[in-house]
């Protein structure tokens, strides 16, 4: 039903407000998938149904309840009511340059595996909320007001908007899909479609183990960026992001593009995971590029004309406004996006340089060395004072490989998170929270005196039944004479207030995994 | 797990140990709200609270617990006559419970330290003067007084 | 007939007596209400500061001060001490104290018996109670104070 009006009155809606809404929109203009005509309107399980809906985004950020079908409803397309997801933007995408969308053909997608109104941040990160598909358009002006019609086909490159979200006053859209499939990917969904670049690595094969050694627990492929801060460069540090790690099953595109918001909205009921990549700033454009996953779980990235470019490894991907191709990405890649304005004095002038790293390779490599690091860490502790090595006073949850530990000079450790503001507080002092022994972090860490190691005294190993305060360490002494830790020599005893005892009922460790997305 | 889900796990089995026989129960109002928590506790011997039992009211602040901030502890208003103690509140002046905070004390430690409280008050920072003035002037008054409130707030729960 | 001239004139002025009598009410007005408001809030604090702890007046809670003098008059202490009430029991007549201590087992823990004769007046001041019970004899050793936290001070 591609040009056929499923909702007048929807349309009209738009018509009627299109001057004043129209120009409001002058940024991501989140737009939902057209209304078709009534017998693709339904949502319930029959083979009728449109299957994998997208989100109907309002501008209030008002969702539906996709579980209860509505079935075309007139405010499917507008942009206020809430009104019912509309499916069927398939039919009309037909010279979709970003490769497929979901909904290219006339086939009748999958359906709807869940509710989208799940709760946001639900950590069991199921199919429920997937697949997802956002429209992530951009408004074009064209300075002419006029019959939007028209004007549809003066955009080149960019796939005709999709029905129902007609562009008013001159302005069309270049959409950009955002779609999350779940871990499998709906059958009627056609295959990703790839446009390789040619002189860069290609894919390689991968078995069936490699493949689901990709994958996380849901099934799904992960990507991590880290901002790429360069301290030491004599121009700006770069701009800081804290680090954004996407799940997606294979053959999802994301979107990477500038957050602005309209995007907030659209994405705040969505779970963190399933989010586009977007950053706060201005060199970026609204729609800058995606990511595509394959089957196999290789990560591609693509620049799709954005006016200031996309780098992969210093290597530029295309000309300005101009669609690339498919790079295939490999761990520990740096993309840069956009270039630094005026020298990126503002922050949002600057352009993001991130670090990609594909399907939990930071996990995996930590482990080999941080196992060991654990288990050198437990030795130690028994080996000085005979007791097991804690847990973590502070979370009292256990110290794990993998962890970031703060070990003290008094030998107390604690998860660098959880001592990390106690450190702050007062740096360059530290007061141990379990023995109040102070400490000087910033004291020199160089001695050349090579009899220093007969400095230490030999503690005697004390009996778990003691309280931590009665130990005390020998402070290395500098050339002066002078201890650095002045009140940790080996006479002093220090006070402080009843130190509970650390007992094996707070160690329920129900835990397991460092949570991959914190 | 958050940190106060896990000290409310351990709680059970530490209330249980003859150690902490003392304290008739600590537990949060409601299940689900680990914010709002009572605690009812027999006074420490060797003092005027010796024989009575105390009830505390606290409330956690379940964003900065236990790193930035400790949890706020009142005694049930006018129950307690303490130098160290607002009659008309039950506000606690406590150091433990404003600038010595720190992250590894527990609801148990702080309410162990109430108790040692009880028994051995600050005169340094009281928040009840003629309180203050009667402990240090006259302590078998002070015994009295303190023996009085906790009898007439006895009456009036029953 | 007036000129046009001085019909406006006399129009003028009228308009503006008529304006000027608006100004002058309502400067009256103000006037009056500010001194109602102070007036008013003035009443308040009076009347605030004779009863600091409302509180402890409803049933009027009773503060008494033990002197012999004060335990001959009163007939039935058993009676006295029955509402919200406390004693508080003068180092010099501790005996009496103790005496009625024994004598009113059931509400002995009211009885307060001090060492210490400044610690008396801590204690009315901690204890705030609406109504002072005190002998004639002993007001010169109150503190000058003592009247702002209590309601009220009977001499008997």
């Amino acid at each position: 039903m591609v040009g056929n009006v499923g909702n007048d009155s929807g349309s009209s809606t738009i018509r009627r407000r299109g001057s004043g809404f129209g120009t409001i929109l002058s940024t991501f203009g989140i737009r939902q998938a057209a209304a078709t005509s009534g017998e693709n309107g339904t949502l319930s399980g029959d083979s009728n149904s449109n299957g994998a809906q997208p989100i109907d985004i309002t501008r209030n950020g008002m969702h539906t309840q996709m579980s209860n079908p509505v079935p075309n409803s007139p405010n499917g397309v507008s942009e206020s009511a809430p009104g019912a997801a509309v499916g069927g933007v398939s039919n009309m995408i037909t010279n979709n340059i970003l490769g497929t969308t979901p909904f290219d053909s006339s086939e009748q997608p999958s359906q709807l595996t869940g509710a989208l109104s799940a709760p946001v941040g639900d950590s069991a990160l199921t199919g429920n909320h997937l697949p997802i598909n956002l429209v992530l358009g951009q408004i074009e002006t064209n300075g002419n007001g006029g019959n939007n019609t028209n004007d549809i086909h003066h955009i080149p490159l960019t796939s005709p908007p999709i029905h129902g979200t007609i562009p008013q006053n001159g302005q069309a859209l270049k959409n950009v899909h955002h779609f999350i499939y779940p871990a499998v990917r709906p059958a009627s969904a056609p295959s990703l479609h790839l446009d390789f670049a040619p002189d860069w690595a290609q894919p390689e094969a991968a078995d069936d183990e490699t493949v689901r050694n990709r994958k996380d627990k849901n099934g799904l492929f992960t990507l991590r960026l880290t901002a790429f801060i360069d301290n030491s460069s004599a121009g700006n540090p770069g701009f800081y992001f804290d680090p954004i790690i996407r799940t997606a099953g294979p053959g999802s595109q994301l979107v990477i593009g500038r957050y602005t918001e309209k995007v907030r909205e659209a994405i705040s009921s969505i779970p963190e995971p399933f989010h586009p990549a977007v950053f706060k700033s201005k060199v970026v454009s609204r729609t800058h590029g995606v990511f595509k996953v394959d089957d196999n779980g290789n990560w591609f990235v693509k620049d799709v004309k954005s006016s200031s470019g996309t780098f992969l490894n210093h290597q530029r991907l295309s000309q300005p406004a101009t669609m690339s191709k498919d790079f295939l990405l490999k761990d520990g890649d740096i993309l840069q996006l956009g270039l630094d304005f005026r020298g990126g004095a503002e922050e949002i002038y600057r352009c993001v340089k991130m670090r990609v790293e594909l399907n939990k390779s930071w996990r995996r490599k930590a482990n080999a060395f941080n196992k060991e690091a654990i288990q050198k860490m437990k030795a130690l502790q028994k080996m000085t004072s005979g007791t097991e090595l804690e847990d973590c006073s502070i979370c009292l949850s256990k110290i794990k490989a993998c962890q970031a530990v703060f070990i003290a000079p008094c030998s107390h450790s604690w998860h660098f998170k959880c001592i990390r503001q106690l450190v702050s507080k007062t740096y360059p002092q530290f007061v141990c929270p379990n023995c109040r022994a102070v400490c000087d972090l910033e004291a020199d860490l160089d001695s050349d005196d090579e009899d220093e190691d007969e400095e230490f005294v030999d503690e005697d190993v004390y009996s778990p039944n003691e309280t931590l305060d009665t130990r005390s360490r020998l402070s290395p002494i500098n050339d002066e004479g002078t201890s650095f830790f002045p009140s940790m020599n080996r006479d002093s005893r220090i006070t402080h207030p009843p130190i509970p005892e650390q007992e094996d009922e707070y160690c329920n460790d129900v835990d397991g995994d460092i949570r991959m997305l914190n | 797990m958050s940190r106060i889900v896990k000290e409310y796990m351990g709680l059970q089995k530490r209330l249980q140990t003859p150690e902490f026989s003392w304290i008739s129960f600590l537990a949060p109002v409601d299940d689900d709200d680990l914010s709002e928590w009572v605690c009812r506790f027999q006074g420490p011997s060797e003092s005027p609270f010796e024989g009575f039992e105390l009830g505390l009211n606290i409330t956690i602040d379940l964003e900065k617990y236990p790193i930035s901030g400790g949890p706020r502890v009142l005694f049930e208003p006018r129950t307690v006559a303490h130098p160290n103690v607002k009659w008309d509140t039950g506000e606690i002046c406590l150091d433990l419970l404003k600038d010595a905070w720190t992250p590894i004390y527990t609801l148990l430690d702080v309410v162990g330290a109430i108790r040692d409280l009880l028994a051995d008050p600050g005169l340094d920072s009281p928040l009840d003067l003629d309180i203050a003035q009667i402990y240090d002037a006259d302590y078998e008054a002070y015994v009295q007084i303190v023996r009085y409130r906790l009898e007439e707030a006895r009456l009036a729960r029953v | 007939m007036r000129g046009d001239k001085e019909t406006t004139n006399w129009l003028n002025k009228s308009l503006m007596k008529q304006a000027r009598q608006k100004k002058l009410s309502i400067i009256a007005v103000g006037v009056l209400s500010t001194v109602a408001v102070t007036v008013g809030y003035l009443l308040y604090l009076y009347r605030g500061q004779r009863n600091p702890n409302i509180r402890d007046v409803k049933p009027k809670s009773k503060c008494y001060v033990l002197t012999q003098d004060l335990f001959d008059k009163i007939e039935n202490w058993q009676e006295e001490l029955s509402k919200d009430s406390v004693m508080l029991v003068l180092p010099e007549v501790a005996h009496l104290g103790n005496h009625l201590k024994l004598q009113l087992s059931s509400i002995e823990h009211k009885i307060v018996i001090f060492n210490n004769s400044s610690a008396v007046w801590s204690a009315v001041r901690h204890l705030k109670k609406y109504e002072l019970v005190i002998s004639r004899d002993k007001t010169s050793d109150m503190p000058v104070d003592l009247r702002r936290y209590v309601g009220q001070i009977s001499h008997i």
